[in-house]
């Protein structure tokens, strides 16, 4: 079946499987990820 | 509502920052330190009120932050501090780690402790507190109800020593840097290991963790070496998966901040608000660390366990303190 464009079900869908996937990241690569991109974009000087 | 979804977590997240603002206020106009008065808030709160599912979801979190807050310490750690004191620091955490299982071993042998209740706490008591509890217990086919008692103790120990230790450390009069390493060297988790280096001073706090994260690095061989030593016994075959799932992720994003910083990336202002930044993630988090040791939450423990890790603390502890003022 062809899924583009999306239909409102089916991103609906997809936004649940990232939330999902999101959800089961180990708590310590998301402290890493949310850590080092805050201190790129200080080194970057966007904040 | 999805407990997990971002919606889900906002209420207690909420809930953490305003405490966390409260106590960052109070710390600016009292003389006490804004990380106790966060801690003493969580404590205060979570022992009135029971909480609801719906704010305690978003509480939670407050381990993210404190990770998020450790990974950015590492914007302040110079490559002169580690090449001065780094090699020292990660032999102390060896000594204190690898002296630890050893004494906690041979005191609960004594006791009378069970042999897997007394390696779970003797790795708890060691390295990193729940964490290594889990980790070895994947490795010696520990069941729920030793794990249980294993971290209830480690626990209870996390909320005594959490009060205790910065009054002990002011009493002795001991330079920040040393009181911290003294601290990372001496606790049993991350999170109050940071609390009460914070609560002394930034640099104590700074010191605290960092060496505590040295220690954190000993789980993987250590949870091995008991995989080896039970499947040697007639156990299980080590389970590298095991060791890499538990081990703390957030160590490599510490490593990565401390590159960046010290590939000249940042300048002297960033590093500033980094550090602002972090603190205020710590303010935050102490909330939710006040919150989870809760005395209602403790798990009862039996008295030998106490007993062991207690002996086993004030020995470690004891050694450190002449290791760290006779060498720093």
């Amino acid at each position: 079946m062809n899924n583009w464009p999306p239909t409102s079900a089916g991103s609906e869908t997809a936004l649940s499987r990232i939330r999902g996937r999101l959800a089961s990241v180990d708590r310590g690569w998301k402290a890493t990820l949310l850590g080092v991109a805050i201190t790129l974009l200080y080194a970057g000087g966007v904040v | 509502m999805d407990r997990d979804s971002a919606w889900g977590v906002l209420p207690g997240l909420a809930l953490l920052a305003v405490l966390g603002v409260v106590a960052r206020e109070l710390g600016r106009i009292t003389p006490f330190s804004p990380f106790v008065v966060a801690i003493v808030a969580g404590v205060g709160v979570a022992a009135a009120v029971d909480l609801p599912g719906w704010i305690r979801t978003g509480v939670g979190q407050y381990k993210l932050l404190l990770e998020t807050g450790i990974v950015l310490l590492g914007a302040g750690l110079t490559v002169t501090q580690l090449v001065d004191t780094g090699p020292l620091v990660v032999a102390l955490a060896a000594g204190v780690v690898v002296f630890g299982v050893i004494l906690g071993e041979s005191i609960g042998r004594a006791a009378g402790v069970e042999p897997t209740t007394r390696s779970l706490l003797s790795a708890g008591a060691s390295v990193c507190g729940v964490s290594a509890v889990l980790a070895v217990a994947g490795s010696i086919s520990a069941d729920e109800a030793d794990i249980t008692y294993a971290a209830g103790t480690v626990l209870l120990f996390d909320a005594a020593t959490l009060l205790v230790f910065p009054t002990v450390g002011v009493a002795l009069g001991l330079p920040d840097p040393v009181y911290g390493v003294w601290a990372g060297l001496s606790l049993f988790s991350t999170g109050p290991a940071a609390a009460v280096g914070f609560a002394v001073s930034d640099v104590a706090g700074q010191w605290a963790t960092v060496t505590k994260l040295v220690r954190n690095t000993f789980i993987g061989v250590l949870a091995v070496g008991y995989a080896v030593h039970h499947a040697t016994a007639g156990g299980d075959r080590p389970r590298a998966r095991e060791v890499w799932y538990r081990f703390p992720k957030f160590l490599i994003g510490f490593v990565v901040v401390v590159l960046i910083a010290n590939a000249g990336l940042l300048d002297a202002g960033a590093r500033a608000s980094l550090g602002t930044v972090s603190d205020w993630l710590f303010t935050v988090a102490f909330v939710g660390l006040g919150m989870d040791l809760n005395p209602r939450r403790l798990r009862a423990t039996g008295l030998a366990p106490i007993a062991v890790v207690l002996t086993q603390f004030l020995i470690i502890t004891g050694l450190a303190y002449l290791a760290v003022t006779a060498l720093l």
